[in-house]
């Protein structure tokens, strides 16, 4: 089945192993993405947003995480067969991810410039001379003075460690920009500007990206298209006009409802009520239905299979070719 | 996380936070055997008296130096004492000379941390500065002036063994509590006038104590290492204590000829000191499973 | 940095001090008459009293304490034996040496393989090299030092005469001390940088690495390696004062004639000056190379440098990092 898609995951799941008890960590997922798209993967901590992120570029930590079943094509190319040396070219030069604590994710014994330059000497054939010089313009794209290549992490601020590591991440042009809540862990002011700043590099460089967020508003700056993660699953999957207009799964629904917003005056903001179903029990049918407003027993009895709602609109919810309800 | 269930005073969490550690503690075996071999080793020192097949102290001059046999299963000494019986009696003295330094240095050592880390300023610094002094001095030579100055001997043994051992749990338990300090839980006990010392005993160290206890179970080890050293040098348990050091120091002399009276003491001490170290290793990774690798 | 040094070696020096008063009252209390240790069991009380008088032992504390300090601070001369009549310092001068390099030896093998050993049981975690490692490093660190040396004295000395088991004489001698010294070392050693090395694995920029393509080698030895080893600089000093405890029984043990052996003989003949010039050079060198080892860390690390670079010498930052 060789199409044009640019990344395709199939039927991904991911178990963790920890004291005889196995975690449901990613169940069936799969979505698409063309090239030089955006997607968004919104949900709670814990949904599981960062494994499928990880399992991508395959640096999920084994033990305990594995993948126990599913394919991951990127260009055609599956990605989970594929040996460890061919994924270290991969890793960083097609495919790379920023992180989502700049805080740590650098190693904070090495210069920040040859925190870039190391991925650089390792993915371009080119002289050490001509790899400085091209990190110390990734530091420049990423606004960062050309001089402070020499400095180390702790000089820097947490905003300027996350353009570190995204010049990092772009140093070699990847073809696709693992995002995993890169302002999560910011200022709400300097979140404006890394933002503002990976939506150009993307256009720039023409990187299709996946967008790890659980901030809505993000999702509706960036994004060409949204998967709303829940318990492991993607719940519901479309353009961002299909989630944001038309929210169909009651998760989703209910995400919107627990936002304020600007337009609309409401007496009171409308929570989930519950917590997460635990990742080692799940229930039996719907994971959603232990919380759902709307759940009947049909819900609870087998796994709801994924509905296409036209387009590219997908939802898993046996209620949802009725939508418009609310 | 454990540090939120801590936080929970309530009686139920605190009971099923030591059932949750006990069950972690049996599922590790490296612990439960080490366990297993300290509580025999222990079990067999306090029922010396009938397990042991002689009188300890019982001289036989026609019977000196026999090898293992049958009537003494791990041979005689210079004074013809059976071995097995001085070894089982020597577990007794060894072990409570390890128990009882570290009660003595974990009970001084909580009370200086107390103060220091409870009511810090002035008092916090005198006593790290003399803490400071105490352990600018390497710890074995600083036990070795002790008994200098106090003298050889079983009691004078604990008391040096257990004063080296202060500095650290104070320490220790001071830092605890300088970070439990800064808590909300605490700063409402304040905030309604809980008297001081009823924070610090009821509320401070339960919380601060489980690093206390892994490190004491290891300090147990390392204290019957320590003093069987000191008796080595002579300057701790005297023969003819039959202290399993004090049985190594007085073997010594045989080393040529009868080598198995510098062997027996001496695996009986790496045994207990080992499973106690085997326990230990698994009690910290039961109590903080964050910190297991 | 060097304000700093300075600054830090300054601070040695009220240690010291406190040290050199702390042992001289210890040993002002000890039981026991050294005179009549002297001059023995038969001398009359008035030899005693005289003898007495001639050591200064007549003396009230203060006036005592402070001739020892004058002598041994000022003057730098901590006097003469009482029982050979010999000056301290001589014999310190040729003792010092050996003990340090017993010391240093057993240090730096245990530093030489117990590093590697760690490291390579942390990349194989839970694989059968970390397993035996792990297995020996806890045997290793639970056998008593002296009852192993004693051991290895029957194996390899009484039994297969391979290697001698006392003086030193030849560089053979030094093979049983230093290997049987460093035995728990290695072992210790061992276990704090496989933890050391497998936290540092875990940590975030670990995976950066990982994410960045790099290979599983680079990772380990560029990354992660470099920042484990950096508590492990830490360590180094109580490792050395465990070496320096240990070479006094390893001196006992294989009757080398070094500052361990002229301690014990000295408490057992109540030989004041003796015991406590070993204790006051043994507590600076420990000091000294405490300061070391703060001066090393403080180079290899940036973060710490950098606090060091901007404010010359910040005592709070300092006794949280000890007490921590």
């Amino acid at each position: 089945m060789k199409d044009n898609q640019f990344l395709s995951v199939e039927d991904l799941v991911v178990e963790y192993t920890s004291n005889d008890q196995v975690i449901h960590a990613v169940n069936r997922v799969s979505f698409r993405l063309d090239k030089g798209q955006t997607l968004g993967l919104v949900g709670e901590t814990g949904a599981g947003k960062t494994t499928i992120a990880k399992s991508i570029i395959g640096i999920l930590p084994d033990p305990p995480a594995k993948v126990r079943g599913g394919r991951i094509l990127l260009e055609g190319e599956d990605l989970l067969q594929l040996d460890d040396r061919h994924m270290q070219k991969i890793r960083g030069k097609k495919i790379s991810m920023v992180f989502q604590d700049p805080m740590t994710a650098l190693n904070p014994n090495m210069k920040v410039g040859h925190q870039i330059q190391e991925v650089v000497e390792l993915h371009e054939n080119v002289s050490r001379k001509e790899a400085e010089e091209h990190a110390k313009r990734m530091l420049e794209m990423v606004g960062i003075p050309r001089d402070r290549f020499y400095e180390y992490p702790h000089q820097f601020s947490g905003g300027m460690k996350q353009r570190v590591i995204i010049a990092m991440a772009l140093a070699c042009k990847p073809d696709l920009l693992l995002a995993d809540e890169p302002t999560t862990a910011l200022d709400v002011t300097i979140q404006a500007q890394v933002l503002e700043l990976i939506k150009n590099l993307k256009v720039e460089q023409q990187t299709s990206m996946i967008l790890i967020t659980h901030d809505l508003g993000v999702v509706a700056g960036l994004c060409d298209y949204v998967g709303v993660v829940y318990a492991g699953e993607i719940i519901e999957y479309g353009t961002l006009e299909d989630i944001f207009d038309h929210p169909t799964h009651p998760y989703t629904i209910g995400l919107f409802g627990a936002l304020p917003s600007m337009g609309k005056r409401v007496k009171r903001l409308s929570p989930i009520h519950g917590l997460p179903p635990d990742p080692s029990k799940l229930p039996e049918g719907c994971s959603f239905s232990p919380r759902c407003p709307r759940a009947t027993e049909a819900c609870k009895k087998a796994p709801v299979e994924m509905r296409n709602l036209g387009g590219t609109h997908e939802c898993r919810c046996i209620l949802a070719d009725k939508p418009g309800d609310r | 996380m454990l540090n939120s269930e801590k936080e929970q005073q309530g009686r139920g969490k605190k009971q099923s936070q030591l059932r949750e550690v006990l069950k972690r503690l049996m599922k590790n075996k490296t612990a439960a055997v080490g366990m297993v071999i300290f509580l025999i080793i222990a079990l067999a020192s306090v029922l010396a008296p009938v397990l042991a097949p002689y009188d300890y102290a019982q001289m036989n001059l026609d019977e000196t130096f026999q090898t293992p046999s049958r009537e003494h299963l791990l041979g005689t000494d210079e004074y013809g004492r059976d071995y097995l019986s001085r070894i089982l009696y020597g577990g007794r003295f060894s072990l409570g000379l390890g128990l009882c330094a570290q009660l003595f240095s974990l009970f001084f050592g909580v009370i200086l941390g107390c103060f220091a880390g409870y009511y810090g300023g002035k008092t916090d610094n005198l006593i790290m500065r003399i803490c400071d002094v105490w352990q600018s001095i390497p710890g074995i030579l600083f036990t070795i002036i002790l008994c200098a100055a106090l003298g050889t001997g079983w009691i004078n043994t604990v008391i040096a063994m257990g004063l080296g051992g202060i500095p650290g749990n104070c320490r220790m338990i001071r830092a605890q509590l300088l970070s439990l300090r800064e808590r909300e839980f605490i700063e409402a006990e304040h905030a309604i006038n809980c008297p001081s010392g009823k924070i610090m005993f009821r509320h401070l160290l339960p919380n601060a104590i489980s690093p206390l206890i892994v490190s004491s179970t290891m300090g147990i080890g390392n204290t019957i290492n320590g003093a069987a050293g000191l008796a080595y040098l002579g300057l701790g348990v005297q023969p003819p204590t039959p202290e399993w050091g004090a049985l190594i120091s007085a073997a010594r002399a045989q080393i040529r000829y009868y080598p198995y009276l510098i062997l027996y003491p001496g695996l009986m001490l790496a045994i207990t000191i080992l499973s106690l170290n085997m326990f230990g290793d698994g009690l910290r990774d039961a109590m903080d499973p964050k910190l297991k690798n | 940095m060097i304000n700093y040094i300075i600054k830090r070696l300054l601070t040695l020096i009220p240690v010291v001090i406190a040290v050199a008063i702390v042992i001289f009252t210890i040993m002002y209390f000890v039981p026991g008459d050294p005179a009549k240790n002297i001059l023995g069991q038969d001398a009359t009380e008035e030899q005693l009293q005289r003898e007495r008088e001639l050591l200064g032992l007549a003396d009230p504390y203060f006036v005592q304490l402070g001739k020892f300090l004058y002598q041994l601070f000022i003057k730098l001369n901590p006097g003469t034996s009482w029982l050979s009549g010999f000056p301290v310092m001589t014999e310190l001068r040729v003792r010092i040496p050996r003990t340090l390099l017993l010391s240093f030896l057993t240090m730096a093998l245990g530093v030489a393989v117990g590093i590697p050993l760690g490291v390579t049981a942390a990349v194989n975690q839970n694989k059968l090299p970390d397993k035996l490692c792990m297995i020996g490093s806890m045997t290793f660190i639970s056998i008593p030092d002296f009852w192993l040396a004693l051991e290895a004295v029957i194996l390899f000395g009484l039994r297969l005469h391979w290697l001698p088991t006392f003086g030193m004489s030849s560089w053979k001698c030094w093979i049983l001390p230093v290997v049987c010294g460093s035995l728990p070392g290695i072992a210790s050693n061992a276990r704090q940088t496989r933890s050391a090395m497998l936290e540092v694995i875990r940590s975030d920029y670990v995976a950066t690495a990982k994410a960045k393509g790099l290979a599983p080698g680079a990772i380990k030895y560029k990354h992660a390696l470099p920042n484990a080893l950096i508590p492990l600089i830490t360590m180094m000093g109580g490792h050395l004062a465990r070496c320096l405890g240990g070479s006094m029984i390893l001196e006992n043990i294989f009757s080398m004639p070094g500052m361990g052996m002229y301690l014990t003989t000295g408490i057992t003949q109540r030989d004041y000056p003796v015991v406590r010039s070993v204790v006051v050079i043994l507590a600076i060198v420990f000091g000294v190379v405490m300061v070391l080892v703060d001066i090393v860390y403080a180079f290899v690390d940036p973060r710490i440098k950098a606090i060091y670079e901007n404010q010359t010498f910040n005592l709070a930052f300092w006794r949280k990092r000890k007490d921590a």
